[in-house]
């Protein structure tokens, strides 16, 4: 089981990387995806819920920025171009999945993987059940918003919507999660 | 400004443990609604601590785009991802963009795809050297997943057809040449467990029972065929390792197969 510290931090050379990378410098891309591999195989995990698929994922997307660098505006956003790349990704494995509706949360037949089972904290435990039970394009912007950092903004330009519908879809993932939790918090719900 | 009302404000806030000076006031005087929001940003915080499953493809990707060809050759200037920040072009530029858009996604399809079969192949460092027998038969894997949906069921039913080919076809016309023999067999054995049994996963979701059933039949007659070429009295010796490799690598791809159709019924 993998649990990570949150990293959103930029490469501390992404820029010069960037730049080498668009004129055809492979080691300089492969250094980029060292830094983002991990993150993005993380946010792809938590959406499609499915290890191969998010394996899958996080290869297309790099292998797609790779073949695509040049369409990358230098001094912009990247991370948020990649993780938009990722969810194009996403977005054609749920139609190749035949699926005309957000995907229900659980799509591993048999519940809880062994990830979850690994947690040791009951508490991380409950909160990863809980995330699952929250629709996947709700899940997919609260991510964002919490593992990395990004505002509303951002997360409406990664995935492709109005700033108000990307504080939405966090409200609404919030309040789904909160619900979720409130029997064992004893909380009211708003 | 009620409790309720505080509580949506919060939900709605990019930070929820950095509310506007109303919302903060309310909570100066809401032992309640500090407790809620404490609970919202502590949930939130401990959402990037969540079990991930640990990648094992990462180091393999990092080989390929150090080795792959340069897609430089397959880019076009212009196209974009997104709106916005990324794009600061005229609405011309725009327009011509997204013409090249369409060619650089099926150039980025054929990159991937290369890509996607070259992982498949084994990872020994330095990589061996190519040979006329696997090049074609890579260039026919990357035909199949150029030419079929990721994670349809056509392209299982077409990785079946040409694993079965491989095994009835190509590998009885390579009896009385050792080296293309090793060929077919190490393709083999990385074609089944990186595109066919992947394939396979990708589509589980709406592949019938009786699809994965006929799939685990399909290897494991592929495994008879080559246990039948292996108790040959005529085979080479030089073969017998070959086969091996291949009879293997179709009984455990049978095995995955039936693996993920037990967890089908589950």
């Amino acid at each position: 089981m993998a649990s990570s510290t949150p990293n959103r931090d930029r490469h501390p050379d992404e820029a010069a990387l960037i730049d080498r990378a668009r004129r055809g410098d492979r080691p300089a891309f492969a250094a980029l995806v060292e830094h983002y591999w991990d993150r993005l195989h993380r946010w792809l995990y938590h959406l499609a819920r499915d290890r191969h698929a998010a394996e899958d994922l996080a290869q297309e997307t790099c292998l797609k920025a790779f073949a695509g660098l040049r369409t990358f505006t230098p001094g912009t956003n990247f991370a948020g171009w990649l993780f938009r790349i990722a969810h194009n990704n996403f977005a054609n494995h749920c139609r190749s999945l035949r699926r005309g509706e957000a995907l229900p949360d659980d799509l591993a037949a048999d519940g809880e993987g062994p990830e979850e089972q690994a947690q040791a904290n009951e508490a991380l435990a409950e909160l990863g059940r809980a995330l699952r039970r929250v629709p996947p394009e709700f899940r997919a912007a609260l991510l964002l918003r919490a593992e990395e950092g990004m505002s509303f903004r951002e997360i409406a330009d990664v995935l492709g919507l109005t700033e108000e519908t990307a504080r939405w879809r966090v409200f609404k993932a919030r309040q789904r999660l909160m619900n979720l939790l409130a029997p064992r918090l004893g909380q009211e719900k708003p | 400004m009620n409790c309720e009302l505080v509580q949506r404000r919060l939900l709605a806030a990019e930070s929820p443990e950095q509310p506007p000076a109303d919302v903060r006031r309310h909570l100066a005087a809401c032992p309640a609604c500090r407790a809620w929001q404490r609970r919202l940003a502590q949930a939130e915080q401990q959402l990037p601590y969540l079990a991930t499953p640990p990648s094992e493809r990462k180091d393999r990707v990092v080989r390929l785009i150090l080795n792959a060809p340069n897609p430089a050759a397959h880019a076009r200037t212009g196209a974009g991802y997104g709106r916005g920040a990324w794009s600061n072009t005229t609405a011309r530029e725009r327009g011509l963009r997204k013409a090249a858009l369409a060619i650089a996604m099926a150039a980025a399809l054929v990159v991937f795809a290369l890509a996607w079969w070259l992982l498949g192949q084994p990872t020994p460092a330095p990589q061996p050297p190519s040979h006329p027998t696997a090049d074609r038969l890579r260039k026919e894997v990357i035909q199949i997943t150029d030419a079929t949906p990721p994670g349809s069921a056509q392209r299982v039913e077409q990785f079946a057809d040409f694993g079965d080919r491989l095994v009835h076809q190509d590998v009885i016309a390579a009896q009385n040449e050792p080296e293309r023999l090793r060929q077919v067999a190490a393709f083999y054995v990385a074609f089944l467990h990186d595109d066919l049994v992947a394939s396979v996963r990708r589509a589980a979701p709406h592949l019938s029972r009786a699809q994965l059933e006929a799939l685990a039949h399909r290897l494991d007659r592929a495994e008879s065929a080559l246990s039948t070429m292996l108790g040959d009295r005529d085979l080479k010796p030089e073969n017998r390792k070959p086969l091996n490799e291949m009879a293997a690598a179709a009984r455990a791809g049978r095995n995955q197969v039936l693996e993920i159709l037990d967890r089908k019924a589950a």
